[in-house]
């Protein structure tokens, strides 16, 4: 397997395919098996669904629960887990080379720039359409176990454009990391564009004299086709991989232009910002310098700054722009709402989406939210002990007078205190968007949704941490948070639905983060105690592992 | 703190499954000695560094610093400990005085005049990224580290590796000086003629076990070494039978060549009853010592 660049990429990249689809296909098969008992619901109110809403949920509807979930399932999660795994590669193919300080030893062989690049891009190319193949696969499989009968799903086609939207971002990737050298602006700005395309190619069509917009994000010629009910569209297609080829070809011409780098690093986020202001260059020993490394939680806290503010403004700009979104399509949600059986609403939380309330918690606070702090808190949770591990940073730090269990605490408050930045980036952004928007939802019951997004974000953190304090690894340790994350929201999501599994939905997380409808009705204390006390268990198991066993080396 | 040896193991043993790291250690490290470990790559020292710091535990044995249980009393232990690991990585977006202030913050008691003293003496610049730095200046950051609180115990696994000749030097003095203050340092490493110059005692390990320990002076005198004899005339291989100490001798023409351990007196006698032109004797090799032990054999050829 290591006998050339490309099968090399495709061993290291295995087990995270393998992860990816069987997340995919397993929460598939959950949300089908549940979603089968709907089809007749559903069927006989699917005439007055109004299209432009599908659009914006990227759902389609041909009069089943099956097809709905389908769509849910391979119009979002599909491409969101394939196009993330698409970015690590593309990322990692020239620019993670550089950060490993890789580079050097692998251009030392008899092979071009280019060769190597190219190899690795073929293997981008193999795992995706694997990836796509096995979802394929899996979809089909769950469809036909469950005996279910969509009408006409074209779930072959769907996977070709799953493809291709995640070539096009592992392609971005390994175009700037080419041009570069720069792995965190690679991955950052193509999981950037992945996020706010998929918003903008939902929304930008429901608004009048917007819709052309929505053409230029890539989002748009993944799905506005509805290619799981009308099979490929060629020319959706062909921009998808053309643009891709173009980028790889720009990646070709960006490797052999530069100066490689050898594992320097740059400032992070904020010292850049600082150091390249004259006016608030004085401030920036303070904030960047020996006050970043007072204790343990403040520098974990430090590390992470740079995909701490981006997640904060993302989750600030996009509540902000909820407010006027809201009065933009409040007729078209009153219309719908009015219609919608209770099955269906249970995709998007259950909620009235006519009401400010029910329309930031649809769209905000049911995926959004969750997502982007979970994001960081579980990258937080998973290098805080397997990282330091893996960096081979973690026998200094221990060489100190310290105990084992002061790192895990000390680092649980770092994740502590970043979900509760983000919690709070939540709440201001809500706020001013409701404030924006002249809407009149409760600033205490913003508060108390923002808050039990702090408490879920903590979870997924201490979850991910529990991961890497058994392991050492940080994969692992990472797939246990998003593990968590995701089985969570599948099953608080599809659960509640099925009168069986309706309990069951307690198991989750997100049960506790969202089932009281914060928005609406304030915080729960109850469901906040089982996040924080679920969060405090996972935090002391954590350092009971981590005292028990070897630091790896 | 006991005023007992600095580093002792009994029958320190770590096995990862079937692999046998390191098998029933026994070692005394006394306080004000600088100790050399050695052995081959993989050979286990590292481990026993590692275990003696409480990073991993032991399949079985003890370890005790100062008198002091290497797992149950690891956090008081630190107080007193400086260390440089072998594959040293440090946080790559931190300047070296970001990364000594971290470091310093959880050790307590670092005496910033003593920070900028060894920096000055090893040439380096704090100021620079960690991650923008040559392994070499890389390494000097991981020195100051484990000399900045002045420890009682400094263990060192490969430390100047990457550093420039002047800078080992300058290394090699401040851990004299380390010593001559009556702390102990434990110094794994692959430079011998490093070893030669600052070690009191020296141990050899092999396949995780202890091939021998022995001072510096000791290991010299029980090597074995060639003495090549001129004489007046051709002389007969016999000469030398019977002479204690002599291993081996060839003889061609006048010239005989003797390879014998222990003191010269004797053979030296039997040498003079004949006509003694000239003889030529060279030390024993320490390079050639250490390398016959990596090599392989239970008891090494040239050392008894």
């Amino acid at each position: 397997m290591l006998a050339t660049i490309y099968s090399k990429t495709i061993r290291e990249r295995t087990f995270g395919l393998l992860i990816s689809v069987l997340s995919v296909s397993a929460m598939v098969a959950l949300a089908v098996w549940v979603y089968s008992d709907l089809d007749q619901v559903i069927a006989e109110f699917a005439a007055s669904f109004p299209e432009a809403y599908l659009s914006a949920m990227g759902i389609s509807i041909d009069g089943t629960g099956t097809s709905i979930v389908l769509g849910e399932m391979l119009n979002l999660i599909a491409p969101m887990v394939l196009g993330g795994l698409a970015i690590s590669i593309g990322t990692s193919a020239i620019a993670g080379e550089e950060r490993d300080n890789t580079i050097g030893l692998l251009l030392s062989n008899p092979r071009s720039r280019t060769t190597v690049l190219l190899a690795k891009t073929r293997a981008m190319l193999a795992v995706l359409a694997v990836g796509s193949l096995l979802i394929w696969l899996g979809a089909a499989a769950s469809v036909a176990l469950v005996g279910s009968n969509p009408v006409a799903l074209s779930i072959g086609a769907m996977s070709v454009h799953v493809f291709a939207i995640s070539l096009f971002f592992g392609s971005l990737a390994l175009f700037i990391g080419a041009w570069t050298g720069n792995a965190g602006a690679a991955s950052g700005a193509s999981a950037g564009l992945l996020i706010f395309s998929f918003l903008a190619a939902g929304f930008l069509p429901l608004i009048q004299g917007w819709e052309n917009v929505a053409k230029v994000f890539p989002w748009y010629y993944f799905n506005s086709s509805q290619p799981l009910q009308n099979g490929m569209k060629p020319g959706h297609l062909a921009v998808l991989l053309g643009v891709s080829v173009l980028l790889i070809g720009g990646a070709v011409v960006g490797v052999n232009r530069r100066d490689l780098r050898s594992g320097g690093v740059e400032g992070n986020l904020l010292e850049r910002v600082l150091r390249n202001h004259p006016r608030l260059a004085a401030y920036n020993e303070k904030i960047t310098g020996r006050a970043q490394v007072a204790n343990i939680a403040v520098k974990t806290l430090s590390d992470h700054q740079g995909g701490g503010t981006i997640s904060a403004a993302a989750i600030f700009y996009t509540a902000l722009i909820m407010g006027p979104f809201f009065n933009a399509l409040k007729g078209v949600l009153a219309d719908l709402m009015s219609v919608m059986p209770e099955g269906l609403l249970a995709i998007v939380g259950s909620v009235d989406m006519s009401t400010p309330a029910g329309w930031f918690h649809g769209e905000l606070f049911s995926m959004v939210v969750p997502g982007a702090i979970g994001a960081i808190t579980i990258m937080m949770g998973a290098r805080a002990l397997a990282g330091e591990e893996r960096t081979h940073t973690m026998d200094l730090l221990l060489v100190n007078p310290i105990k084992r269990s002061r790192v895990v605490i000390e680092k649980s408050v770092a994740i502590l205190g970043m979900a509760f930045l983000l919690g709070f980036a939540t709440f201001a952004g809500t706020a001013a968007g409701s404030l924006l928007g002249g809407l009149d939802i409760s600033m205490l019951n913003i508060a108390g949704a923002s808050a039990q997004a702090f408490g879920f974000g903590f979870f997924l953190g201490a979850m991910a941490l529990l991961g890497g304090a058994l392991t050492g690894n940080v994969k692992v340790a990472a797939y246990v948070g998003i593990g968590v994350g995701l089985v969570g929201f599948v099953i608080a999501s599809y659960f509640p639905v099925s009168a069986n599994l309706a309990g069951w939905a307690r198991v989750s997380p997100f049960y506790y983060y969202a089932e009281n409808q914060p928005l609406d009705n304030g915080i729960s204390w109850s469901n906040m105690a089982v996040l924080v006390g679920a969060s405090v268990v996972a935090i002391g198991a954590s350092a009971l592992f981590f005292e028990r066993r070897d630091i790896r080396n | 703190m006991s005023n007992g040896p600095a580093i002792v193991t009994e029958g320190l043993t770590k096995h990862y499954g079937e692999v046998r790291a390191l098998e029933d250690l026994n070692l005394e490290i006394a306080q004000g000695e600088i100790f050399g470990f050695l052995g081959p790559n993989g050979a286990g020292k590292t481990t026993t560094m590692r275990t003696i710091l409480d990073l991993i535990r032991p399949t079985s044995g003890t370890a005790t610093i100062m008198g002091l249980d290497s797992h149950e009393d690891a956090v008081e232990i630190r107080l007193h400990i400086g260390y440089v690991p072998g594959d040293l990585a440090m946080y790559p977006k931190l300047t070296g005085r970001e990364l000594l202030t971290y470091f310093a913050n959880l050790r307590g008691g670092v005496d910033w005049s003593v920070v900028d003293g060894l920096a000055t003496r090893l040439d380096s610049d704090l100021s620079r990224k960690i991650g923008n730095l040559s392994s070499g200046n890389r390494q000097k950051v991981g020195l100051i580290q484990a000399f900045m609180n002045k420890p009682d115990i400094l263990i060192l696994d490969e430390p100047s590796s990457g550093l420039d000749p002047l800078v080992q030097q300058e290394f090699q003095a401040m851990l004299r000086e380390v010593a001559s203050e009556g702390r102990t340092v434990f110094l794994s490493s692959h430079t011998l003629s490093e070893v030669e110059r600052v070690a009191d005692r020296v141990a050899i390990i092999r396949e995780g076990r202890l091939a021998v320990v022995d001072t510096m002076e000791s290991l010299k005198e029980k090597a074995i070494r060639k003495v090549t004899l001129h004489f007046a005339d051709p002389i007969s291989e016999s000469v030398f039978s019977g002479v204690p100490g002599v291993k081996s001798v060839s003889v061609t023409g006048t010239a005989a060549t003797v390879s014998f351990e222990g003191a010269m007196s004797s053979l030296l006698r039997a040498a003079t009853d004949h006509d003694v032109i000239n003889l030529t004797s060279s030390e024993a090799d320490l390079e050639e010592i250490f390398l016959a032990y990596y090599r392989g054999s239970e008891i090494p050829e040239v050392i008894r």
